[in-house]
């Protein structure tokens, strides 16, 4: 077994598995509590400790992406339509209008998204409405909660397994009392 | 609009990882620098060492890979198609109405661009959960020299 080290295992750079809303720095202090509550000793008991948290992190994304991508107030982007669409429009345009729109659409600023609404149970239907929308994505995201789930239990009993392996190999071998009578 | 068949084995989120991720695990792993002499003939525990080291940085790849893939909504392909679409057709450039007409109907697939974006995080699920079965047998091998 390698000589164990106090610093926290962070293999390799996290930041290269977070998204943009999540920090590295929260990622760090979220593992040195699971260090403190798991007590992993050498370093493949604290890869699984990592291991864990990223599941616990995988569900917590997960649930987040579901909850905006349910939110009622999102607008739905149809990138394509818009760009047909303000073709057309620009089309039937006089040049005059053409010019003064173009100046005004240099002066707007992108608009920031909309938060989810706590709590108002009228949501609901327009809520049904946007799952059924997105069956394929919310199926994605629901298989990948569970296989995240599952990926922690495993990750844990395999904790406990080299935890075990440890404590077992602290113990010394057993005397054979009385084999010689 | 991507690769081959196999394409992601050679290049992509399931191909072999640089040989200093590798290291870095295989170090964390023994708890030394392993010279290089151990490595060209290694005995047992560090083969088993060595197959887990590269299992980790798999998995890191692959855990990498699935986390980009949560973000895409969109199929960054088709996109391009459809910013060179608008351009010909905003600078009048397709003269033929049908041909216009066929255009903006190209500019409305957002459909097949969610299936796509869909398709890959559907395929970055599955090799981590690949990668992570294969980590955690070469874990359970190497415990057998813990």
């Amino acid at each position: 077994m390698p000589d164990d080290t106090e610093k926290l295992s962070r293999l390799p750079d996290p930041g290269r598995m977070l998204l943009a809303d999540e920090s590295a720095e929260a990622y760090d202090a979220l593992l040195s509590e699971y260090i403190q509550d798991l007590h992993p000793v050498g370093a493949l008991e604290r890869r699984q400790v990592e291991l864990i948290l990223r599941c616990d992190l995988d569900i917590d994304r997960q649930l987040r992406m579901i909850a905006q991508h349910l939110n009622p107030l999102a607008e739905e982007v149809n990138r394509g339509a818009e760009a047909v669409r303000d073709w057309l429009r620009r089309s039937l345009m006089h040049p005059s209008a053409l010019e003064k729109l173009d100046e005004e659409e240099g002066q707007i600023l992108p608009a920031e998204p909309p938060l989810p609404p706590e709590g108002d149970g009228r949501l609901t239907p327009l809520i049904a409405r946007r799952y059924a929308q997105q069956r394929e994505l919310m199926a994605i995201h629901q298989r990948e909660v569970a296989a995240a789930e599952r990926r922690r239990r495993q990750a844990i009993e395999l904790l406990f397994k080299i935890q075990d392996r440890r404590a077992r190999g602290s113990v010394p071998d057993a005397e054979v009392v009385g084999a010689g009578d | 609009m991507t690769g081959g068949r196999g394409a992601q084995r050679r290049h992509g989120a399931q191909s072999r990882p640089p040989r200093e991720d590798i290291m870095v695990h295989l170090e964390r792993i023994l708890g030394v620098t392993p010279d290089a002499v151990a490595l060209l003939e290694p005995d047992e525990a560090t083969a088993a060492a060595l197959h887990l080291a590269e299992c980790e940085a798999r998995l890191d790849r692959a855990h990498r890979h699935y986390a980009e893939a949560q973000g895409v909504n969109r199929h960054a392909d088709l996109d391009h198609l459809q910013d060179h679409l608008e351009d010909l057709m905003y600078f009048n450039w397709i003269e033929d109405a049908a041909k216009r007409e066929a255009a903006a109907r190209v500019m409305r697939l957002e459909r097949l661009s969610t299936r796509y974006a869909n398709h890959g995080k559907r395929l970055a699920g599955r090799y981590l959960r690949e990668a992570q079965s294969r980590r955690d047998r070469a874990l359970e091998h190497y415990l057998a020299y813990y």
